[in-house]
């Protein structure tokens, strides 16, 4: 079967079994080596430990995911907060717009780029304001000259109207 | 976290900021001359593109190992001193290519889980956030309101107690 290198290193070959033990409790002692106490040192405790580890790490990997969009979710909504839009009606806004940018993205802007941050607020505050919904607790955005084109863009599919 | 430590996107001796030096100083092809598993190998070195990889990179020491009855290898030894091997068994003469194109670009460290793909330490151009970015838009908070007193008075506090007293007097 075709691994890739770090899923090398975390296979358990089944033919350990038939050899010497040395072999199989070595492969699981090179698993345990940060582990604390015995567990790192003993066979018998670091078997339990490392499946329980593995188990863990299968487990994480969904949750792992789902904590990220909760955090990334969490500071686009404190960064949108600032300028008076919900954090949601900014996914949504760009997304209408085809402003392909996903929420890892939008939060490293809103971190380390915020003015480029605060023109993507103005931009979904235009475009709702020109289909006349006005986010409460807004300040008025900086003017943004749109020609019409946030409501009807230019996507491949519709060029041939703008040609 | 215990299995694997994460680590941070890095190359030895930051190569690659200034000048790149490749990390790849010696490969060694491993196959055997006759079993089926080596097949991929045997036409990767019949076809020309052993020695086109040889050629193309005069930096590394490229060498062929045959092994009788062995399933064919692809060892690979860097600047840093250590030594992956890629198992190459029943793979096509393409994916015996690209291996080798992988490892002469990489560095040599382990493989490990990264805390992020990117890395870079000028991350921010136009300024990293801070609740001064936009004015004081974002709510610092009322400091009166904490918990923490200080053990002696601040001078704007004793010039204020002093005005207090003083507006006290005059009225």
């Amino acid at each position: 079967m075709h691994l890739t290198c770090p899923l090398w290193v975390r296979r358990i070959p089944k033919i350990y079994r038939n050899n010497d033990p040395f072999y199989l409790r070595n492969l699981y002692l090179q698993f345990s080596f940060l582990f604390r106490g015995r567990s790192s040192r003993c066979f018998r405790l670091a078997e339990q430990r490392v499946i329980k580890a593995f188990q863990h790490m299968n487990a994480m990997r969904a949750v792992r995911k789902d904590r990220f969009k909760q955090l990334c979710d969490e500071r686009i909504d404190a960064a949108c907060a600032q300028h008076g839009i919900p954090g949601k009606m900014l996914i949504d806004g760009l997304g209408r717009m085809n402003i392909q940018l996903n929420r890892k993205m939008l939060q490293q802007l809103a971190i380390y780029e915020p003015y480029s941050f605060k023109s993507l607020t103005d931009l979904v505050k235009q475009y709702h304001s020109e289909l006349g919904i006005v986010p409460p607790n807004a300040e008025p955005p900086a003017p943004v000259v749109t020609r019409g084109l946030l409501q009807s863009p230019i996507v491949p599919g519709n060029r041939k109207f703008y040609e | 976290r215990q299995m694997l430590p994460r680590v941070f996107l890095s190359q030895p001796l930051q190569n690659g900021v200034s000048r790149y030096t490749c990390q790849l100083k010696r490969i060694t092809l491993k196959f055997c001359k006759f079993r089926p598993n080596s097949l991929g190998a045997r036409e990767f070195i019949e076809n020309g593109d052993f020695l086109e990889f040889a050629r193309a990179n005069p930096q590394v020491a490229c060498y062929l190992k045959p092994r009788r009855n062995r399933p064919p290898v692809l060892q690979a030894e860097f600047a840093n001193g250590s030594v992956q091997l890629a198992r190459i068994d029943s793979f096509p003469a393409e994916f015996v290519r690209r291996w080798f194109w992988l490892m002469r670009g990489r560095s040599g460290d382990d493989l490990l889980p990264l805390h992020e793909n990117l890395r870079s330490f000028h991350p921010s151009v136009q300024g990293v956030w801070t609740p001064f970015t936009f004015g004081r838009s974002v709510g610092l908070g009322d400091l009166s309101d904490s918990r923490h007193r200080p053990m002696s008075p601040s001078a704007t506090e004793l010039i204020q107690q002093l005005h207090r007293l003083q507006s006290a007097r005059m009225s």
